[in-house]
């Protein structure tokens, strides 16, 4: 039944997903190009200079991706569940609702987590040519909470998707809202680093309210 | 489970949306109420041996007022608006004693400034390191950078991205050999061509010893500061002005502020400074240094010699902010926020605990509660 689901979701979202794996490898591709040129032109010297004197990580243009790409797969996810009822056959399959809902939910954080561990490789293994792994290793912590928004956002906006009152969903909206702006705080380098692991307990936590929805949907709550 | 998970579900949702409330509420709350304050720019006059600030009350006029409400015009700060009094004819050729020039003015004249924000944030891993005697006499853009490890100083050629064992060799003895313990615990550095010399860095030891370290010819030259010894150093920073009678500032543990001379004599200060939690704001000119360490609260303005840094006058300024009414102490128990002035991490941190507030909010919560039921019933 797992292989099932799990097939389902794919059936679902796989051009998203090809879609999304476009984006973020062009998109990575265009910055890295952008710092090998750099490179080239001004020298290694500048990037290190640029890392070490401004407190810049180089690639603060992909900060906003994984959250973007995030946010969108729920909706591509969850969203034709609610159309033509199928929420309601998903439900009644044979296999427990809440393992169902939470192989659904872990099908598309494996996806996430693919996709952003391709995109953190590649970026680490280009950074590797031009500066010292000391550095990179900083970058790709200080990058760690911009991957975390990625889940956040999938796990808000499937919450938001699943929940049958346009009140909550509204509510949901708000928090994912004070989400956004406490995971893109601050621009400081490492700055996440002591409270990331809380940040991402909570954010796992989050989860439940996508349970939430599903018990609400089930005791046919309405606006 | 079902029933399990949405009354987990709920309780999440309760949970951040109160936390949310904590935290955006007084946000909203204090960019409403806001009032504009700023504490005027005060400095030592050498003329009238006594503080004066800056009054802006008078329009465009420039009003220096002094501790006893007196108002000066800019020639009692000639070594401040040396230019101004330069074009005007009107500066003093003496002051008590020294010989005064627009030139020996602008060699001693400079200002420096640093924020806990700074000093408390994570440094980078590696420091740029540049050649203190280049070839063609001007400063050049540093080619290599340095990262502290236990096992010694590693030295990157950076173009290349690779290290350069044989300097990483000689770096990593030259300290060893005057009993530096690895790694660095602080650093201080100003590796830019926008200066008129390089000093290379300040640093401490494991052991919290003071050094210098610098590369010049592309050869390590380090010293140990032995007057440093037995200080428990928190805090340093390089200086290189045009004097060049200062090679630094140490602070201890105990907020002390200390002068590095280049000659390595340390010179303990009667000024106190606590890095971690108070901005720094140091003037200083041919005769005096005006330091003023500076929190939310107030600020403390210390005058000292510049001949020999010894103590000459402070004063101390509570600062009188416009009150605004603080709705958020009366409806919420405390204020939670995640950025903080004093460091640069993200965190949450709570402050402005109200007694009033925390029974208005139980208060609050019952009565929904009650609501609740009985709209249920």
């Amino acid at each position: 039944m797992k292989k099932m689901i799990f097939y389902k979701e794919w059936i679902k979202t796989r051009w998203y997903v090809l879609a999304a794996a476009a984006v973020l490898i062009s998109g990575t591709a265009y910055i890295l190009l952008g710092l090998g040129k750099a490179a080239q032109f001004k020298g290694n010297a500048f990037l290190w200079g640029y890392v070490i004197a401004h407190d810049s990580v180089l690639i603060e243009q992909l900060k906003y991706l994984p959250f973007i790409l995030g946010g969108l797969l729920a909706v591509v996810q969850m969203l034709p569940e609610l159309s033509g009822k199928r929420l309601k056959l998903t439900l009644h399959i044979p296999y427990p609702q809440w393992k169902t809902i939470l192989l659904m939910c872990l099908y598309g954080i494996a996806a996430l987590s693919l996709l952003f561990s391709v995109q953190a490789v590649a970026v680490s293994i280009a950074l590797n040519q031009w500066i010292a792994s000391e550095l990179v290793c900083r970058i790709m912590k200080t990058a760690a909470v911009w991957y975390l928004a990625g889940f956040v956002s999938y796990i808000w906006v499937a919450s938001v998707c699943l929940e049958p009152s346009w009140k909550m969903r509204t509510l949901l909206l708000v928090l994912l809202a004070g989400m956004a702006r406490l995971l893109f705080i601050s621009p400081v380098p490492e700055a996440y680093n002591g409270f990331l692991p809380w940040l991402a307990l909570y954010s796992a936590a989050g989860l439940c309210m996508v349970f939430h929805g599903i018990a609400r949907f089930k005791e046919g709550v309405q606006d | 489970m079902t029933f399990n998970m949405k009354t987990a579900g709920k309780g999440f949702i309760i949970f951040s949306t109160a936390a949310l409330a904590l935290w955006i509420v007084p946000w909203i709350c204090a960019i409403i109420t806001a009032k504009p304050f700023s504490a005027p720019f005060t400095m030592y006059s050498p003329i009238l041996h006594d503080f004066t600030y800056i009054d802006r009350s008078g329009g465009k006029a420039l009003k220096l007022i002094d501790s006893k409400g007196n108002a000066h015009g800019d020639e009692v700060q000639p070594l401040f608006y040396y230019m101004v009094l330069t074009g005007r004819g009107a500066l003093p050729k003496e002051i008590d004693g020294h010989k005064i020039t627009p030139e020996l003015v602008k060699k001693y004249r400079y200002s420096m400034s640093e924020k806990p924000q700074y000093v408390n944030a994570k440094p980078a891993p590696a420091q740029l390191l540049m050649e203190s005697v280049p070839v063609r006499l001007e400063l050049q853009d540093p080619e290599h950078a340095m990262i502290f490890h236990k096992d010694g100083l590693h030295i990157y050629e950076m173009n290349s991205n690779s290290e350069d064992k044989a300097k990483t060799e000689a770096f990593t003895k030259a300290l060893a050999d005057i009993g530096f313990k690895f790694p660095a615990k602080l650093t201080s550095g100003n590796p830019t061509h926008r200066k008129e010399f390089d000093e290379g860095y300040l640093l401490t030891d494991s052991a919290g010893r003071l050094y210098q370290l610098k590369m010049t010819d592309g050869r390590p030259e380090a010293r140990h500061f032995s007057s440093a010894d037995g200080i428990s150093i928190k805090y340093i920073s390089i200086v290189e002005i045009s004097s060049r009678e200062i090679l630094g500032y140490v602070v201890d543990n105990d907020n002390v502020f200390y002068v590095l001379r280049p000659s390595g004599e340390l010179i303990k200060t009667d000024a106190v400074w606590n890095p971690q939690k108070e901005k720094l704001y140091i003037s200083g000119d041919l005769l005096y240094h005006t330091i003023k360490a500076s929190d939310s609260d107030g600020e403390r303005i210390y005058a000292l010699r510049t001949s020999d840094f010894s103590f000459e006058n402070k004063m101390e300024r509570r600062y009188d902010k416009p009150q605004s009414f603080n709705i958020c102490r009366y409806i919420l128990p405390f204020r939670l926020y995640f950025v903080s002035g004093n460091d640069s991490y993200v965190k949450p941190r709570v402050k402005d605990f109200s007694w009033a507030g925390t029974i208005v909010s139980i208060l609050a919560i019952t009565g929904i509660i009650f609501w609740r039921r009985k709209r249920r019933a």
